[in-house]
């Protein structure tokens, strides 16, 4: 995709200061492209960590090939930027291990974080993988509001949790497909009990 | 490498670095101390080119969720971010979310549970206890042979039993997590004026709050609370909770927000509790008498008392000043007095050497600092403020002192020390002063 035809998040110009007013390219595993400013980028410890390593200047951003983020598609990393934009400058939270803030979500992120289940958890762990505190802290929130008043069965169907004997069932198979021959041992081992030998040897 | 540093030189590899600017450019970004070996980063670029590094299974996983039409769900995330979201669960959530299987129920039980304010309210009539992080509201009405339970806006459920075994049980279910971190722990009567005429349902409900501690007790945990915040109509009451909590956690205590007619009568217990050594903040509008309040409340980085009586020698102030000037970390120290000579202390504390005289009252110079002690005082009130006193600010608990061996303690001071000790010896008495001056030196 051109650098033309890339879905560009909006930005606040008035809010950035002049000196700061660089733009970074990145694409997302599905090759879409994203301009995002200097200080958004800041709410990203991963981020802001790789693009001053790379000390790229004004030119190099326009001349040298977008960053590539491998892990994350086009539409969830849509959603971070414009995390990352709106939230541009605020302090990032330290966890000191102390006893909690109370969380609250801001009105911009519940409408951002207004999304089918499967997107929400790909935004959590993009913000877990971009290290974005704040996001992470508001996305873990939503997804422990959806808890509330829920029963076990209801909670399975929210968080698309696996049950008990699916669980099971799916270690069967994982022990099955790394072990073939596994199963096969096992069954042999319970005919011989059977037959009233106590083991192999 | 950890994971943030295998990100780090990955994201390094994609854009074309080699070996060795990978390496610098991960020195210049890894926090102090730790280090990273030419030699891991070659290693992992050759685990990179041939497939082995996690991202490239990662980003397999994900095509194959993709290929396979599933979503992404809670059981893919991280452990650590799992437990974030178990963090940020109500009580109701963590209950729901333990049914749902082995594994997230043993998740639930590692995870500690943390809440900034847990508010319990005796009533006459009522019990109820609040939890707003937690999502916890009960709210217990007493009825004959049993409880009519209140949880917010659902409708009110009869619980037939015995009121007290009814509020107990429960208690031990909220209070007898061994994870449970409490920011503060509120308890506090809803009738203090009333209260005299129904000692006996008070007593009960307090007892109840006691049976789930000691229960706790029994697993060998005690709670663990940052600030406990008690207004109760029974002091004594107060000695009780206090020992039932971790010592290692507790730095705050408020007591009392309104002026009670009991008075410290048993603050002699207190001095020796572990819980009360360590608490660097204590505030109360309580009166307080008590005639060793040099040994009982001296070791506070920060306190607010007043005290009753009309008499608080100007020894005990001086006593008090020699004390702050041993400790480098101190906040303030705030006595209301019953009726306090304000111009004959002045006149005592003219024969002193080490005061000097200010607008509003005298100040001390810290040995080998240009940091002053204050100490300001009305006709009511006397005042010392510390170097990490703050105007209108909230007081923090101070870091720990480092420990450090004294190196030339002022002639005076062990003066005092040996005067404390010998008369300590002569009421049979151990520690005292003595042992509080010694540990805020870092001798003991």
């Amino acid at each position: 995709m051109s650098v033309e035809n890339a879905p560009v998040v909006d930005v606040d110009e008035a809010a950035i200061p002049v000196e700061k007013k660089m733009y970074y390219r990145f694409e997302s595993n599905d090759k879409k492209e994203f301009r995002v400013s200097e200080l958004a980028i800041q709410q990203s410890e991963t981020l802001n960590r790789l693009v001053e390593a790379m000390g790229y200047t004004s030119e190099d951003v326009e001349n040298k090939p977008a960053i590539a983020i491998e892990n994350i598609d086009g539409k969830t990393l849509k959603l971070v930027f414009q995390w990352c934009e709106h939230h541009k400058g605020e302090a990032i939270p330290v966890d000191d291990g102390s006893v909690p803030k109370i969380v609250e979500i801001p009105e911009f992120d519940a409408k951002l974080m207004d999304i089918d289940n499967g997107l929400l958890f790909k935004l959590i762990w993009a913000a877990d993988y971009l290290n974005i505190v704040q996001l992470l802290n508001v996305s873990c929130k939503k997804v422990a509001n959806m808890a509330q008043g829920k029963t076990p069965a209801q909670l399975r169907r929210v968080y698309l949790l696996p049950s008990d004997e699916e669980d099971e069932a799916a270690k069967r198979a994982a022990q099955e497909a790394q072990d073939p021959r596994a199963r096969e041992v096992e069954e042999e081992f319970e005919e011989r009990k059977r037959q009233g030998g106590n083991s192999f040897f | 490498m950890n994971r943030d540093a295998e990100s780090f030189v990955y994201c390094l590899f994609t854009l074309g670095k080699d070996e060795e600017e990978a390496h610098a450019h991960l020195k210049q970004n890894l926090p102090a101390g730790q280090e990273v070996d030419i030699g891991q980063i070659i290693d992992f670029y050759s685990r990179i080119r041939i497939g082995e590094f996690q991202f490239n299974a990662e980003k397999h996983v994900s095509e194959r969720i993709a290929e396979e039409g599933q979503e992404q769900h809670l059981m893919k995330l991280p452990e650590e971010v799992k437990r974030h979201v178990i963090s940020l669960l109500d009580a109701g959530g963590r209950a729901t979310l333990r049914r749902v299987s082995p594994f997230f129920r043993a998740l639930v039980d590692e995870c500690p549970v943390r809440t900034n304010e847990l508010i319990i309210t005796i009533g006459r009539r009522s019990f109820t206890v609040n939890d707003r992080i937690n999502n916890i509201h009960l709210d217990y009405e007493r009825i004959n042979h049993g409880a009519l339970l209140h949880r917010g806006p659902n409708s009110p459920v009869v619980r037939p039993g015995d009121y007290k075994a009814i509020i107990k049980t429960d208690l031990i279910e909220i209070l007898g997590n061994p994870r449970l971190r409490i920011g503060t722990l509120v308890i506090k009567d809803q009738d203090l004026g009333i209260l005299e005429t129904h000692r006996r349902v008070y007593s009960d409900l307090v007892d109840a709050i006691h049976q789930a501690l000691v229960h706790n007790l029994h697993r060998g945990k005690r709670l663990k609370v940052d600030k406990l915040v008690m207004n109760i109509a029974e002091i004594s009451n107060f000695y009780h909770i206090l020992t039932f909590l971790d010592a290692a956690y507790l730095r705050q205590i408020q007591l009392g927000d309104q002026e009670l007619t009991d008075i410290f009568r048993h603050i002699a217990r207190f001095w020796q509790l572990p819980q009360w050594q360590n608490t660097r903040i204590f505030r109360s509008p309580l009166r307080i008498r008590d005639p060793n309040f040099v040994r009982n409340f001296s070791h506070f980085d920060s306190a607010e008392v007043r005290l009753a009586g009309e008499t608080f020698s100007f020894e005990r102030i001086w006593q008090l000043a020699r004390i702050y000037l041993t400790r480098p970390s101190f906040i303030q120290m705030r006595i209301d007095l019953w009726r306090f000579k304000k111009q004959e202390f002045d006149v005592y504390m003219m024969g002193k050497q080490d005061a000097t005289r200010e607008r509003n009252g005298w100040s001390f110079r810290y040995r080998g600092s240009q940091n002053k002690l204050l100490l300001e005082c009305t006709n009511d009130v006397i005042w010392f403020k510390g170097p990490e006193y703050r105007e209108g600010a909230e007081p923090r608990p101070l870091p720990p002192v480092p420990r450090r061996r004294d190196d030339g303690l002022d002639v005076r001071l062990e003066q005092l020390l040996n005067e404390e000790a010998a008369a300590n010896a002569r009421a049979g008495r151990v520690g005292g002063l003595m042992e509080a001056l010694r540990r805020g030196m870092g001798l003991g």
